[in-house]
Protein backbone atom coordinates (compact mmCIF):
# COMPACT_ATOMS: atom_id res chain seq x y z
CA UNK A 1 0.00 0.00 0.00
CA UNK A 2 2.36 2.37 1.19
CA UNK A 3 4.80 1.32 -2.25
CA UNK A 4 1.51 2.53 -4.53
CA UNK A 5 1.17 6.16 -3.28
CA UNK A 6 4.92 6.37 -3.15
CA UNK A 7 4.73 5.13 -7.03
CA UNK A 8 1.47 7.08 -7.60
CA UNK A 9 3.92 10.55 -6.36
CA UNK A 10 6.55 9.96 -8.14
CA UNK A 11 4.40 10.08 -11.40
CA UNK A 12 2.73 13.62 -9.67
CA UNK A 13 6.11 15.18 -9.74
CA UNK A 14 7.24 13.75 -13.25
CA UNK A 15 4.17 14.93 -14.88
CA UNK A 16 4.28 18.20 -13.22
CA UNK A 17 8.15 18.70 -14.69
CA UNK A 18 6.89 17.81 -18.27
CA UNK A 19 4.21 20.58 -17.73
CA UNK A 20 6.95 22.77 -17.26
CA UNK A 21 8.20 22.13 -20.18
CA UNK A 22 5.10 21.73 -22.31
CA UNK A 23 4.18 25.16 -21.12
CA UNK A 24 7.18 26.78 -21.87
CA UNK A 25 7.61 25.46 -25.70
CA UNK A 26 3.95 26.61 -25.70
CA UNK A 27 5.12 30.02 -24.90
CA UNK A 28 7.77 30.31 -26.67
CA UNK A 29 5.97 29.07 -29.76
CA UNK A 30 3.34 31.67 -29.21
CA UNK A 31 5.83 34.34 -29.39
CA UNK A 32 7.71 33.11 -32.32
CA UNK A 33 4.01 32.86 -34.13
CA UNK A 34 4.45 36.87 -33.48
CA UNK A 35 7.73 37.41 -34.43
CA UNK A 36 7.43 35.31 -37.79
CA UNK A 37 4.01 37.24 -38.91
CA UNK A 38 6.23 40.25 -38.66
CA UNK A 39 8.64 39.45 -40.78
CA UNK A 40 6.45 38.40 -43.39
CA UNK A 41 4.87 41.45 -43.54
CA UNK A 42 8.12 43.35 -43.27
CA UNK A 43 8.85 41.10 -46.22
CA UNK A 44 5.41 42.11 -47.99
CA UNK A 45 6.94 45.54 -49.45
CA UNK A 46 9.35 43.93 -51.61
CA UNK A 47 7.86 41.25 -52.41
CA UNK A 48 5.58 44.19 -54.24
CA UNK A 49 8.20 46.22 -55.77
CA UNK A 50 9.74 43.12 -57.16
CA UNK A 51 6.35 42.07 -58.99
CA UNK A 52 5.76 45.53 -60.23
CA UNK A 53 9.39 46.01 -62.07
CA UNK A 54 8.66 42.53 -63.29
CA UNK A 55 5.55 43.75 -64.58
CA UNK A 56 6.96 46.78 -66.41
CA UNK A 57 9.72 44.33 -67.75
CA UNK A 58 7.79 41.76 -69.13
CA UNK A 59 6.18 44.56 -70.94
CA UNK A 60 9.48 45.13 -72.80
CA UNK A 61 10.81 42.25 -72.84
CA UNK A 62 11.12 39.54 -75.65
CA UNK A 63 9.94 36.94 -72.56
CA UNK A 64 12.07 34.51 -74.15
CA UNK A 65 13.94 33.59 -70.99
CA UNK A 66 14.72 29.92 -70.09
CA UNK A 67 12.90 30.68 -66.45
CA UNK A 68 9.79 31.21 -68.50
CA UNK A 69 9.00 28.74 -71.10
CA UNK A 70 7.90 25.76 -70.69
CA UNK A 71 11.15 22.67 -71.53
CA UNK A 72 9.27 20.39 -74.36
CA UNK A 73 10.09 17.05 -72.65
CA UNK A 74 10.57 17.32 -68.68
CA UNK A 75 12.46 14.72 -67.55
CA UNK A 76 13.66 15.86 -64.24
CA UNK A 77 11.30 17.84 -61.61
CA UNK A 78 13.04 19.27 -58.46
CA UNK A 79 11.00 18.88 -55.48
CA UNK A 80 11.76 21.37 -52.38
CA UNK A 81 10.16 20.05 -49.26
CA UNK A 82 10.34 22.69 -46.27
CA UNK A 83 9.57 20.63 -43.16
CA UNK A 84 10.95 21.70 -39.50
CA UNK A 85 14.29 20.76 -37.58
CA UNK A 86 12.50 19.93 -34.37
CA UNK A 87 9.66 17.92 -33.59
CA UNK A 88 6.93 18.59 -30.90
CA UNK A 89 5.06 20.24 -33.08
CA UNK A 90 1.74 17.85 -34.24
CA UNK A 91 1.07 16.72 -37.72
CA UNK A 92 2.87 19.37 -39.18
CA UNK A 93 6.10 17.44 -40.93
CA UNK A 94 3.58 14.64 -41.74
CA UNK A 95 1.02 17.04 -43.72
CA UNK A 96 4.12 18.26 -45.68
CA UNK A 97 5.95 14.75 -46.27
CA UNK A 98 2.25 13.28 -47.38
CA UNK A 99 1.81 16.38 -49.57
CA UNK A 100 4.99 16.19 -51.14
CA UNK A 101 4.63 12.12 -51.58
CA UNK A 102 1.47 13.47 -53.64
CA UNK A 103 3.09 15.52 -55.59
CA UNK A 104 6.42 13.17 -56.70
CA UNK A 105 3.27 10.33 -57.39
CA UNK A 106 1.87 12.59 -59.72
CA UNK A 107 5.56 13.63 -61.17
CA UNK A 108 5.85 9.79 -61.72
CA UNK A 109 2.70 9.98 -63.88
CA UNK A 110 3.60 12.83 -65.75
CA UNK A 111 6.90 10.61 -66.85
CA UNK A 112 8.76 13.11 -64.72
CA UNK A 113 11.36 12.08 -61.98
CA UNK A 114 11.58 13.60 -59.02
CA UNK A 115 14.52 14.92 -57.27
CA UNK A 116 14.36 15.78 -53.81
CA UNK A 117 15.67 18.65 -51.93
CA UNK A 118 15.02 19.14 -48.50
CA UNK A 119 15.22 21.71 -45.70
CA UNK A 120 14.93 20.93 -42.10
CA UNK A 121 16.41 18.17 -39.84
CA UNK A 122 12.99 16.23 -40.08
CA UNK A 123 12.61 15.58 -43.66
CA UNK A 124 15.98 14.78 -44.01
CA UNK A 125 15.78 11.94 -41.44
CA UNK A 126 12.75 11.29 -43.12
CA UNK A 127 13.85 10.40 -46.26
CA UNK A 128 16.65 8.65 -45.12
CA UNK A 129 15.18 6.43 -43.24
CA UNK A 130 13.28 5.45 -45.87
CA UNK A 131 16.61 5.14 -48.44
CA UNK A 132 15.16 7.44 -50.58
CA UNK A 133 18.08 9.45 -52.34
CA UNK A 134 17.71 13.02 -51.56
CA UNK A 135 20.08 15.73 -53.50
CA UNK A 136 20.66 18.24 -51.14
CA UNK A 137 19.36 19.68 -47.99
CA UNK A 138 19.96 22.71 -45.83
CA UNK A 139 18.84 21.98 -42.02
CA UNK A 140 19.85 24.63 -38.90
CA UNK A 141 16.80 27.67 -39.84
CA UNK A 142 13.77 26.73 -40.37
CA UNK A 143 12.37 28.63 -37.60
CA UNK A 144 14.06 31.30 -38.01
CA UNK A 145 15.30 31.69 -41.63
CA UNK A 146 16.92 34.67 -43.26
CA UNK A 147 17.44 35.55 -46.68
CA UNK A 148 20.82 34.33 -47.13
CA UNK A 149 19.15 30.57 -46.55
CA UNK A 150 16.87 31.68 -49.11
CA UNK A 151 19.08 32.36 -51.53
CA UNK A 152 21.78 29.88 -51.10
CA UNK A 153 18.95 27.41 -51.77
CA UNK A 154 17.31 29.30 -54.26
CA UNK A 155 20.75 29.49 -56.07
CA UNK A 156 21.52 26.22 -55.94
CA UNK A 157 17.86 25.47 -57.52
CA UNK A 158 18.05 27.59 -60.22
CA UNK A 159 21.31 26.61 -61.38
CA UNK A 160 20.21 23.05 -61.68
CA UNK A 161 17.04 24.04 -63.49
CA UNK A 162 19.46 26.39 -66.10
CA UNK A 163 21.55 23.98 -66.58
CA UNK A 164 18.58 21.47 -67.68
CA UNK A 165 18.42 17.80 -67.57
CA UNK A 166 21.67 16.55 -69.07
CA UNK A 167 21.68 13.49 -72.40
CA UNK A 168 22.50 10.74 -69.63
CA UNK A 169 19.93 12.18 -67.08
CA UNK A 170 21.50 12.18 -63.96
CA UNK A 171 22.33 15.97 -63.33
CA UNK A 172 19.93 19.18 -63.72
CA UNK A 173 16.20 19.12 -63.86
CA UNK A 174 13.30 21.08 -66.00
CA UNK A 175 11.00 22.23 -63.63
CA UNK A 176 10.96 23.56 -59.81
CA UNK A 177 8.60 22.40 -57.31
CA UNK A 178 7.92 23.74 -53.76
CA UNK A 179 6.33 21.81 -51.05
CA UNK A 180 5.46 24.54 -48.22
CA UNK A 181 2.84 25.12 -45.26
CA UNK A 182 0.89 27.91 -46.09
CA UNK A 183 -0.14 29.65 -42.93
CA UNK A 184 -3.67 30.94 -43.60
CA UNK A 185 -4.53 31.79 -39.77
CA UNK A 186 -3.64 30.80 -36.03
CA UNK A 187 -5.99 27.67 -36.52
CA UNK A 188 -5.47 26.54 -40.34
CA UNK A 189 -2.43 25.93 -42.13
CA UNK A 190 -2.50 23.95 -45.56
CA UNK A 191 0.47 22.30 -46.94
CA UNK A 192 0.82 23.69 -50.33
CA UNK A 193 3.07 22.35 -53.57
CA UNK A 194 3.70 25.23 -55.91
CA UNK A 195 5.32 25.28 -59.32
CA UNK A 196 8.66 27.76 -58.81
CA UNK A 197 10.08 27.51 -62.39
CA UNK A 198 9.27 27.74 -65.24
CA UNK A 199 7.98 30.81 -63.51
CA UNK A 200 4.70 32.32 -63.61
CA UNK A 201 4.97 35.72 -63.05
CA UNK A 202 1.81 36.68 -61.02
CA UNK A 203 0.82 40.32 -62.93
CA UNK A 204 -0.63 42.93 -60.98
CA UNK A 205 -4.71 43.45 -61.43
CA UNK A 206 -6.03 41.79 -64.75
CA UNK A 207 -2.83 40.24 -66.61
CA UNK A 208 -2.50 36.85 -65.11
CA UNK A 209 -0.04 34.81 -64.19
CA UNK A 210 -0.29 32.15 -67.46
CA UNK A 211 2.38 30.08 -68.77
CA UNK A 212 4.51 29.90 -72.44
CA UNK A 213 2.15 31.16 -75.72
CA UNK A 214 -0.52 32.56 -73.10
CA UNK A 215 1.65 35.25 -71.59
CA UNK A 216 2.13 36.76 -75.05
CA UNK A 217 -1.62 37.34 -75.83
CA UNK A 218 -2.29 38.58 -72.34
CA UNK A 219 0.73 40.73 -72.67
CA UNK A 220 -0.53 41.91 -75.92
CA UNK A 221 -4.03 42.89 -74.47
CA UNK A 222 -2.53 44.62 -71.28
CA UNK A 223 -0.52 46.76 -73.91
CA UNK A 224 -3.56 47.80 -76.12
CA UNK A 225 -5.88 48.33 -72.57
CA UNK A 226 -3.21 50.41 -70.66
CA UNK A 227 -0.19 51.01 -72.97
CA UNK A 228 -2.04 55.03 -73.59
CA UNK A 229 -1.11 55.84 -70.27
CA UNK A 230 1.36 54.06 -68.66
CA UNK A 231 4.84 55.65 -68.47
CA UNK A 232 7.42 54.26 -71.41
CA UNK A 233 10.72 53.47 -69.29
CA UNK A 234 14.02 53.72 -70.16
CA UNK A 235 16.07 50.89 -69.20
CA UNK A 236 19.99 50.10 -68.22
CA UNK A 237 20.70 47.93 -69.02
CA UNK A 238 18.74 46.23 -71.79
CA UNK A 239 15.94 45.02 -70.51
CA UNK A 240 16.97 41.22 -71.20
CA UNK A 241 19.80 41.52 -69.28
CA UNK A 242 17.45 43.07 -66.53
CA UNK A 243 15.27 40.27 -66.89
CA UNK A 244 18.06 37.70 -66.06
CA UNK A 245 19.13 39.15 -62.91
CA UNK A 246 15.72 40.07 -61.61
CA UNK A 247 14.33 36.60 -62.24
CA UNK A 248 16.62 34.69 -59.97
CA UNK A 249 16.24 37.36 -57.57
CA UNK A 250 12.34 37.26 -57.81
CA UNK A 251 12.62 33.44 -57.57
CA UNK A 252 14.82 34.22 -53.91
CA UNK A 253 11.80 36.82 -52.68
CA UNK A 254 9.26 33.68 -53.30
CA UNK A 255 11.19 31.27 -51.53
CA UNK A 256 12.28 33.73 -48.93
CA UNK A 257 8.19 34.73 -48.37
CA UNK A 258 7.47 30.86 -48.10
CA UNK A 259 10.04 29.52 -45.51
CA UNK A 260 8.57 32.89 -43.59
CA UNK A 261 5.52 31.26 -43.84
CA UNK A 262 6.55 27.97 -43.09
CA UNK A 263 8.25 28.96 -40.34
CA UNK A 264 5.26 30.86 -38.83
CA UNK A 265 2.89 27.67 -39.63
CA UNK A 266 5.41 25.31 -37.22
CA UNK A 267 5.34 27.80 -34.50
CA UNK A 268 1.48 27.52 -35.01
CA UNK A 269 1.61 24.23 -34.89
CA UNK A 270 3.69 23.79 -32.00
CA UNK A 271 1.58 26.19 -30.26
CA UNK A 272 -1.23 23.89 -30.53
CA UNK A 273 1.00 20.70 -30.11
CA UNK A 274 1.86 21.85 -26.34
CA UNK A 275 -1.13 23.54 -25.40
CA UNK A 276 -2.57 20.55 -26.11
CA UNK A 277 0.40 18.71 -24.12
CA UNK A 278 -0.14 20.80 -21.49
CA UNK A 279 -3.66 20.01 -20.75
CA UNK A 280 -3.07 16.35 -20.90
CA UNK A 281 -0.51 16.95 -18.27
CA UNK A 282 -3.21 18.83 -16.32
CA UNK A 283 -5.60 16.11 -16.74
CA UNK A 284 -3.10 12.96 -15.71
CA UNK A 285 -2.19 15.40 -12.50
CA UNK A 286 -5.90 15.89 -11.46
CA UNK A 287 -6.45 12.06 -11.97
CA UNK A 288 -3.10 10.84 -10.40
CA UNK A 289 -4.00 13.07 -7.14
CA UNK A 290 -7.12 11.94 -6.81
CA UNK A 291 -5.82 8.10 -6.52
CA UNK A 292 -2.76 8.92 -4.60
CA UNK A 293 -5.58 10.41 -1.62
CA UNK A 294 -7.99 7.76 -2.16
CA UNK A 295 -5.03 5.37 -1.56
CA UNK A 296 -3.31 7.84 1.66
CA UNK A 297 -7.06 7.16 2.66
CA UNK A 298 -7.32 3.10 2.12
CA UNK A 299 -3.69 3.00 3.93
CA UNK A 300 -5.16 4.82 7.35
CA UNK A 301 -8.37 3.20 7.29
CA UNK A 302 -6.37 -0.32 7.37
CA UNK A 303 -3.82 0.71 9.99
CA UNK A 304 -6.73 1.69 12.12
CA UNK A 305 -8.66 -1.22 12.09
CA UNK A 306 -5.72 -3.11 12.60
CA UNK A 307 -4.95 -1.03 15.74
CA UNK A 308 -8.18 -1.94 16.95
CA UNK A 309 -8.38 -5.31 15.96
CA UNK A 310 -4.86 -5.50 18.28
CA UNK A 311 -6.32 -3.79 21.32
CA UNK A 312 -9.11 -6.33 21.02
CA UNK A 313 -6.87 -9.04 20.74
CA UNK A 314 -5.11 -7.96 23.78
CA UNK A 315 -8.11 -7.23 25.63
CA UNK A 316 -9.86 -10.61 24.99
CA UNK A 317 -6.22 -12.47 26.10
CA UNK A 318 -6.50 -10.65 29.22
CA UNK A 319 -10.13 -11.32 30.09
CA UNK A 320 -9.19 -15.02 29.73
CA UNK A 321 -6.47 -15.14 32.13
CA UNK B 1 10.75 72.92 -54.44
CA UNK B 2 9.71 69.59 -56.02
CA UNK B 3 9.88 66.32 -54.31
CA UNK B 4 9.37 62.91 -54.89
CA UNK B 5 8.50 60.01 -52.74
CA UNK B 6 11.88 57.63 -52.37
CA UNK B 7 11.16 54.24 -50.96
CA UNK B 8 14.21 51.77 -50.00
CA UNK B 9 13.32 48.08 -49.80
CA UNK B 10 15.42 45.21 -48.23
CA UNK B 11 14.19 41.44 -48.63
CA UNK B 12 13.64 41.27 -45.16
CA UNK B 13 12.03 44.86 -44.49
CA UNK B 14 12.04 48.45 -45.36
CA UNK B 15 15.00 50.32 -44.49
CA UNK B 16 13.90 54.22 -45.35
CA UNK B 17 10.78 55.74 -46.67
CA UNK B 18 10.03 59.47 -47.06
CA UNK B 19 9.94 62.30 -49.74
CA UNK B 20 13.34 63.34 -51.13
CA UNK B 21 15.08 66.34 -53.55
CA UNK B 22 17.83 63.87 -54.63
CA UNK B 23 18.72 60.27 -55.07
CA UNK B 24 22.36 59.41 -55.81
CA UNK B 25 23.43 55.73 -56.99
CA UNK B 26 25.65 53.80 -59.40
CA UNK B 27 24.10 51.50 -61.85
CA UNK B 28 26.00 48.83 -64.18
CA UNK B 29 26.11 51.11 -66.76
CA UNK B 30 27.65 54.41 -64.94
CA UNK B 31 26.38 56.82 -61.75
CA UNK B 32 22.85 58.30 -62.30
CA UNK B 33 21.11 61.54 -60.28
CA UNK B 34 17.78 61.63 -59.73
CA UNK B 35 15.82 64.52 -59.05
CA UNK B 36 11.93 65.08 -59.47
CA UNK B 37 10.52 64.64 -62.45
CA UNK B 38 13.33 61.81 -64.13
CA UNK B 39 12.03 60.22 -66.90
CA UNK B 40 10.77 56.76 -65.86
CA UNK B 41 13.71 54.39 -65.46
CA UNK B 42 14.57 50.90 -64.35
CA UNK B 43 18.21 50.21 -63.88
CA UNK B 44 20.42 47.24 -62.25
CA UNK B 45 22.64 48.56 -59.72
CA UNK B 46 26.28 47.62 -59.19
CA UNK B 47 26.18 44.63 -57.21
CA UNK B 48 27.85 46.38 -53.89
CA UNK B 49 26.68 50.38 -54.54
CA UNK B 50 27.04 53.47 -52.43
CA UNK B 51 22.96 55.24 -52.63
CA UNK B 52 22.58 58.68 -50.90
CA UNK B 53 19.12 60.39 -50.76
CA UNK B 54 18.71 63.60 -49.80
CA UNK B 55 15.77 64.18 -47.48
CA UNK B 56 13.25 67.46 -48.42
CA UNK B 57 14.36 68.34 -44.53
CA UNK B 58 17.72 68.91 -45.38
CA UNK B 59 19.30 65.64 -43.93
CA UNK B 60 20.98 63.49 -45.97
CA UNK B 61 21.31 59.61 -45.91
CA UNK B 62 23.55 57.39 -47.45
CA UNK B 63 23.24 53.50 -47.28
CA UNK B 64 25.41 50.02 -48.33
CA UNK B 65 23.40 48.68 -50.91
CA UNK B 66 24.20 45.02 -52.30
CA UNK B 67 22.30 43.18 -55.47
CA UNK B 68 19.80 46.42 -55.74
CA UNK B 69 17.45 47.38 -58.25
CA UNK B 70 16.09 51.24 -59.15
CA UNK B 71 13.27 52.03 -60.23
CA UNK B 72 12.10 55.29 -61.31
CA UNK B 73 9.04 57.32 -62.54
CA UNK B 74 8.77 61.27 -62.39
CA UNK B 75 6.97 60.85 -58.70
CA UNK B 76 8.76 57.92 -56.99
CA UNK B 77 12.15 56.50 -56.57
CA UNK B 78 11.95 52.85 -55.32
CA UNK B 79 15.72 50.75 -54.23
CA UNK B 80 15.03 46.90 -54.16
CA UNK B 81 18.23 45.35 -52.76
CA UNK B 82 18.73 42.01 -51.39
CA UNK B 83 20.65 43.43 -48.69
CA UNK B 84 21.10 47.26 -47.48
CA UNK B 85 22.46 49.08 -44.29
CA UNK B 86 21.90 52.26 -43.58
CA UNK B 87 25.30 54.41 -42.81
CA UNK B 88 24.67 54.72 -39.36
CA UNK B 89 24.40 50.74 -38.74
CA UNK B 90 26.75 49.81 -40.13
CA UNK B 91 29.99 48.70 -37.70
CA UNK B 92 32.56 50.07 -38.70
CA UNK B 93 35.43 47.85 -37.04
CA UNK B 94 33.41 44.76 -38.44
CA UNK B 95 33.83 45.65 -41.86
CA UNK B 96 37.38 46.79 -41.84
CA UNK B 97 38.10 43.25 -40.11
CA UNK B 98 36.19 41.41 -43.21
CA UNK B 99 37.96 43.72 -45.52
CA UNK B 100 41.63 42.55 -44.08
CA UNK B 101 40.60 38.98 -43.84
CA UNK B 102 38.75 38.53 -47.70
CA UNK B 103 41.40 37.41 -49.57
CA UNK B 104 41.45 39.38 -52.95
CA UNK B 105 42.29 36.18 -54.64
CA UNK B 106 39.55 33.67 -55.18
CA UNK B 107 36.00 35.37 -56.80
CA UNK B 108 33.96 34.80 -53.24
CA UNK B 109 36.80 36.39 -51.66
CA UNK B 110 36.91 39.35 -53.78
CA UNK B 111 32.96 39.75 -53.72
CA UNK B 112 33.59 39.82 -49.45
CA UNK B 113 35.93 42.86 -49.78
CA UNK B 114 33.97 44.67 -52.55
CA UNK B 115 30.68 44.18 -49.87
CA UNK B 116 33.02 44.97 -46.76
CA UNK B 117 34.18 47.89 -48.93
CA UNK B 118 30.84 49.66 -49.55
CA UNK B 119 29.98 49.29 -46.62
CA UNK B 120 33.12 51.68 -45.36
CA UNK B 121 32.23 53.92 -48.29
CA UNK B 122 29.06 54.34 -47.08
CA UNK B 123 29.44 55.02 -43.05
CA UNK B 124 31.85 58.07 -44.10
CA UNK B 125 35.33 55.58 -42.93
CA UNK B 126 37.15 54.82 -46.07
CA UNK B 127 40.37 55.84 -46.47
Amino acid sequence: MAAQIRVLRRRIRSTQSIKKITRAMELIATSRIMKARARVDAARPYAEQITAVLTELANNSALDHPLLVEREQPKRAAVLVVTSDRGQCGGYNVNVLKEAEQLQQLLREQGKQPVLFVIGRKGVSYYKFRRRAVEQSWTGFSEQPTYADAAEAARVLVEAFMEGTSEDGSQGVDELHLVYTQFKNMVTQVPQARRMAPLEVEYEADTVAAPGGEIEERREAAQQSTGAVKPLYEFEPSPDSLFDALLPKYIGARLFAALLEAAASESANRQRAMKAATDNANELIRTLTLEANQARQAQITQEISEIVGGADALVSAGSES
Amino acid sequence: MAEMTVELVAVERRIWSGSASFVLARTTVGEIGVLPGHESTLAQLEDTAVVRVDGTDGTSTTLAVHGGFLSITPENVTVLAEYAELADEIDVSRARNALQRADATDPSGAAAAARANVRLKAAGASE
